[in-house]
């Protein structure tokens, strides 16, 4: 995990607090299972009252709501409607074993590589034309299936200029693996120039 | 019900929920596809107070069929139908707040992309 | 009748019970021969879905590896998931609830020997299509998930398809049937005074798990059979660009696919709450709540089944129901550890062979449940979905939940098996090479998916970085396997020089070690009465008197097969169970199911009527030997008590297996009505650009003769019990099924081309559904004309009736909604839409 945008960074941090949570309660359960069996006395004369009342229901319930309903506000942020309306919207089109991308803005088209401009978030559209693919770039944040026949939304953003790998998550057959893309995130201000070079067809 | 239904009045309470689930999952679906989440009615749209009416109804019917059957328990301890009924009066009961739990997400999240 | 020696008495029964040896075997039917042939054979297929994964690991130990190309490496995968879940994991607690059910309740045998033995046969064959196929390099490649359009027919030509769709569909007789037989058995044959809240607690998980199957896997039939029409003559259900949705088929698959996870755990964990309190020498603590957190599991695990599909575009809301019931199903799940715990808490535990299998298990499901709260979690799952983070979960969840508990089930029951015990030299080593290669081959790969590793690829870039991890996980996968051929030498080496002991080696308290052992094919000489929870027993002591003879029905009579059918709630006895002798029936009928299954994958559909036909003819073969041509007197049961014969009842077992088939008979016929609702209102290339049409006329027809039949349906057996031959109900009932039959019949004639759109396909399923309720219901009714004049009815022998009687009423509401459904697909509905 090398998170490379805010989506993918609060990601990041969700999973640190589940993976130290869960550390603790891995820990805590294999003690309490050690002490059953080895000094049952230390839990009390009743032990089963603590055990199932607390330790199956009060305890993981009051754990779960927690995470839960954090996890429930992070989704709104990340893929609910919330926020300003993203300026900058790319088609993706995924195709048995390639990418390809429509930039609104001009209607410049470049395939297997994306273009994008750092530090701005950017919608993506989402669609197949003919197996199910999944759009996925890792250190951008969380992924959207790429369904025939449906138009799905994603919104990434960069922080930084740079190059990102990207990936079909949702296996498509033989050319699943090699269904690779690079994402190249320009400084913004350099980008406009990026797109009308792509649209009058020159390298970008 | 009780006396000829053992198998069914232990699946009461969860029985509710997943109706409740299928008819609340189906509602969000359809509502999606034919905007009634565009419609405003005060504060929230049709679609959210649908759902919000949906789930409060789920909960209130098993909480009204939990105490039904902890009502039908019988005194004998020993008796087959004492175990039956007090374990489907324990599973409504808790079915109540796996409904709230389960919806809660009407009350926030974004009902449609 | 006077008691006879225990030895007279065992003779005699061995000779009515066994099977016959050579070329008998395979017209065995008890359920302690087909017990182990179950688990054999799923362990058989263990093992060859093991080795795939080892040809796995060993393409995914370093990066750009070209042992297997990516068109092996999909057969690969695809087949190593197949296997593990339909023809090792189901199969393997089929065949422990089959071996153990009968005698952990105190019966002779399951309710139905036949089905058991068809449905092994059923597993058999289609099983060894699959692996046939896998070795002639055309195995199905396209995901144990079979997504569409990816094994739809453009993107997938090839036969690999459709013989997952086939293949499997054809195991799966043999879990709808094993899961009515649990249900049934569990419900009726019981020890005399074995009240259901006095039942050995697997009872209860067993009884819930066979639920879920039941209501599980119709919506994958209907799925597959959906796909397959799709495949074989173009229906577009799931095609997109013609008003289908591959969406639908992911539906319906996980709809099936996430209990199918919780099928396979809850029977182990009913294996672990019979471990437990042998080895903590107490009985278990909370068995009430036990049940209940059974019973929410079961119904919270069909409330999360579009986790595995957060990332289709579902709106948040939708998806906040499932991340919440995908969070909610920890706790139950949490509630009986810490029962298990608890109990261990309050005895005096020790440590044997099956216990320390029971700590991995602790370990690794443990892990497991807390990587399934995060995945569960929409924000996280959307970076660690189709992930190696998620194969680590699921397999800590699986191993840890399944076959580490398996595992030590092998080792606590396999003294009943054999009759010897263990002097456990290669136990422990084997587990510890199991554990530790487990957990350095799927710990890592949390790690390999947080590093952002995508599932189902068959090579990685150098540059990536995960060589390490994945040698080692390869590295891993290698000790695991080593302790897995240990494992299989122990049990070798346990069969063959293990030692000798009378009864009870753990001293559990259960009723399973009450027989003898190795057990005798009628399992009890004679049936316990039990007056109190069925987890306090001494089988020690009872084991004897049993066998003496001492409890109900300690002789033997008319060569009968004799068992108890008992009160559902009051336990007490209700009925003799006569069961059906060994018979090659199954056999033959299995084979003829196979023939008809392999007709339809190489596509010879007029050929295929042959035998599908004489499958249906050997059905009825079947019931020529049941029932009876006399009505008879109540039956000595001893104990100065007497019961009818099970012909002779209200509700016999059979009445309740045709109750529960309907039960899962109408989640198929939801599942279908939820699919062209599903279609309407989400699916793409919506409305049809031409709504096929169907006169009201023809619908009219098909509601009113199965209408029709279901009344007289209901004539015949007032007809039947007020003495008079029903000849006028069912021949009114036969007319009524042919005149529903006929008018669907002429209405898909006349659809035209089903083809260009889902609209027209889904009405032509609709229809064809209920065409096939009427179908079936006519066999019953010409089944019932059989029984009158083979003289096996009279008002006081009128079962087969009642049970006909079940179905036509049932077939008539399906007809209807069927109907309804179809009018409902022939609007166009789109005018109301705001968006």
């Amino acid at each position: 995990m090398d998170p490379a945008g805010p989506s993918a960074a609060s990601v990041a941090t969700l999973w640190w607090i589940m993976f130290t949570g869960g550390t603790l309660i891995f820990a805590a359960t294999s003690v309490v299972l050690a002490v059953a069996w080895a000094k049952p006395r230390l839990l009390g004369a009743n032990p089963q009252r603590l055990l199932i009342l607390w330790g199956g229901l009060v305890l993981p319930s009051i754990i779960l709501a927690a995470l839960v309903f954090s996890a429930f506000a992070l989704g709104e942020r990340l893929i609910g409607a919330s926020g300003s309306p993203a300026p900058l919207r790319i088609e993706a089109v995924a195709e048995r074993w390639m990418w390809s991308f429509r930039y609104l803005i001009n209607g410049a088209v470049s395939e297997q590589v994306l273009h994008i401009p750092a530090g701005e978030p950017v919608e993506f559209a989402v669609t197949s034309e003919d197996v199910i693919h999944g759009f996925w770039i890792p250190r951008l944040g969380g992924k959207i299936d790429a369904v025939p026949g449906h138009t799905n939304m994603i919104r990434l953003q960069a922080d930084r200029p740079g190059r990102y790998g990207g990936v079909c998550a949702e296996f498509c057959g033989e050319g699943h693996e090699i269904m690779r893309f690079e994402v190249v995130a320009h400084p913004l201000q350099e980008y406009e120039a990026v797109l009308d070079r792509l649209a009058a067809g020159e390298a970008p | 019900m009780t006396r000829s239904s053992p198998l069914l009045t232990l699946a009461a309470g969860f029985t509710i929920w997943a109706s409740g689930f299928a008819v609340i999952y189906a509602v969000q679906g359809v509502g999606c596809a034919y905007g009634w989440d565009l419609i405003a009615l005060g504060p929230v749209s049709l679609l959210r107070l649908v759902l919000i009416l949906l789930t409060v109804a789920t909960a209130a019917i098993i909480y009204v069929v939990a105490r039904a059957l902890s009502g039908a328990i019988p005194g004998k301890e020993r008796e087959a139908s004492h175990f039956m009924l007090s374990v489907a009066a324990g599973a409504a009961l808790l079915a109540v707040p796996a409904t709230l739990f389960t919806f809660a997400g009407v009350f926030i999240a974004t009902a449609c992309s | 009748m006077s008691t006879p020696s225990p030895i007279r008495l065992h003779k005699e029964l061995s000779r009515i019970w066994d099977t016959a040896p050579g070329l008998g075997r395979l017209s065995a039917v008890n359920h302690t021969v087909l017990g182990k042939r179950f688990i054999i054979t799923a362990f058989v297929f263990f093992t060859i879905g093991g080795l795939l994964a080892m040809l796995i690991r060993a393409q995914l130990a370093t990066s750009k590896n070209a042992f297997v190309g990516p068109d092996i490496y999909n057969q690969i995968f695809t087949m190593h998931g197949t296997i593990m879940m339909f023809l090792f994991a189901i199969p393997m607690f089929e065949g422990f609830a089959i071996y153990l059910l009968p005698k952990m309740l105190g019966a002779r045998d399951m309710a139905f020997p036949r089905m058991a033995a068809y449905g092994y046969w059923c597993y058999l064959f289609g099983g060894s299509i699959l692996i046939a196929a896998l070795i002639l390099g055309v195995a199905p490649d396209g995901g144990w998930f079979m997504y569409t359009p990816l094994n739809s027919k453009p993107y997938s030509p090839g036969i690999n398809a459709d013989i997952w769709l086939l293949g499997i569909t054809f195991v799966e007789i043999s879990a709808l049937s094993a899961a009515i037989e649990i249900i049934v058995s569990i419900l009726k044959l019981r020890a005399p005074g074995m009240t259901l809240n006095h039942m050995p607690i697997m009872a209860w998980y067993l009884l819930i798990t066979a639920f879920m199957m039941l209501f599980g896997f119709p919506p994958l039939i209907l799925a597959s059979a959906l796909l397959e029409l799709e495949r074989a003559f173009g229906l577009p259900f799931f095609d997109p660009t013609r008003g289908g949705d591959s969406l639908l088929w992911q539906h319906l698959f996980w709809l099936f696919g996430h209990p199918e996870v919780y099928i396979i755990f809850l029977p182990a964990a009913g294996a672990i709450s019979m471990m437990v309190p042998t080895f903590a020498r107490h009985e278990l603590i909370g068995y009430r709540t036990v049940v209940l957190a059974i019973i929410a599991v079961a119904f919270l695990s069909f409330g999360l089944w579009v986790h595995h599909m957060f990332t289709v575009g579902i709106p948040h809301l939708a998806l906040t129901f499932f991340s919440a019931a995908s969070g909610l199903v920890a706790i139950p799940t949490a509630v009986q550890i810490f029962a298990w715990i608890a109990t261990i808490a309050n005895g005096r535990p020790k440590l044997d062979v099956p216990m320390l299998y029971l700590f991995g298990f602790f370990v690794i499901f443990i892990i497991g449940g807390l990587t399934g709260v995060m995945v569960a979690m929409v924000p996280f799952n959307l970076q660690a979905h189709d992930t190696h983070f998620v194969v680590a979960h699921l397999h800590y969840v699986l191993v840890g939940g399944f076959v580490f508990p398996m595992l030590a089930a092998a080792y606590y029951w396999l003294p009943h098996f054999t009759g010897k015990r263990s002097d456990h030299v290669l136990s422990r080593p084997a587990f510890w090479l199991i554990f530790v290669g487990f957990n350095l081959t799927f710990f890592l790969m949390h790690l390999t998916g947080l590093l952002g590793m995508p599932r189902r690829v068959s090579t990685y870039p150098l540059e990536a970085k995960w060589d390490w991890l994945n040698l080692l996980s390869s590295f891993g996968s290698f000790i695991m396997t080593i302790g897995f051929a240990l494992f299989v030498i122990d049990v070798f080496l346990q069969v063959r020089f293990g030692t000798r002991f009378r009864r009870d080696p753990w001293s559990a308290k259960t009723l399973e070690w009450a027989t003898p052992t190795p057990a005798t094919s009628y399992a009890f000489a004679s049936l316990p009465e039990i007056s109190d929870r069925a987890d306090r027993l001494e089988p020690a002591a009872l084991g004897p008197k049993l066998a003496g003879g001492e409890g109900y029905l300690g002789f033997t009579r008319n060569n009968w097969m004799e068992t108890l059918g008992v009160d559902m709630m009051t336990a007490r006895p209700t009925e003799v169970i006569v069961l059906p002798r060994p018979t090659f029936l199954p056999f033959w009928t299995g084979l003829a199911t196979g023939a008809f299954v392999l007709c339809l994958l190489f596509k010879l559909y007029w050929l295929s009527l042959v035998p599908f036909a004489i499958t249906i003819g050997l059905w009825f073969v079947w019931t020529l030997t049941t029932g009876s041509r006399t009505d008879s007197a109540p039956l000595d049961i001893g104990h100065r008590q007497s019961a009818p014969p099970h012909w002779q009842v209200e509700r016999p077992p059979s009445w309740w297996a045709m109750l529960f088939a309907i039960g899962g008979d109408a989640v198929m016929v939801t599942s279908l009505i939820f699919g062209s609702l599903f279609l309407i209102v989400v699916a793409p290339q919506w409305p049809p650009q031409t709504y096929v049409t169907v006169s009201p006329l023809l619908l009219s027809a098909m509601v009113a003769g199965a209408i029709i039949a279901a009344l007289s349906g209901r004539f015949a057996v007032k007809q039947l019990l007020s003495g008079t031959p029903p000849l006028a109900g069912l021949s009114v009932a036969g007319v009524g099924y042919l005149v529903a039959l006929t008018a669907a019949t002429i209405a898909i004639l006349n659809m035209g081309t089903l083809t260009a759109h889902a609209q027209a396909a889904m009405l032509f399923a609709l229809l064809a559904m209920a065409a096939l309720h009427a179908a079936i219901g006519l066999l019953l009714i010409a089944y019932g004309f059989l029984r009158h004049f083979s003289g096996k009815l009279s008002a006081l022998r009128s079962m087969d009736l009642r049970i006909g009687k079940l179905w036509h009423d049932a077939s008539a509401l399906v007809v209807l909604a069927c109907v309804v459904a179809a009018l409902v697909l022939q609007f166009d509905l789109s005018s109301a839409r705001l968006r």
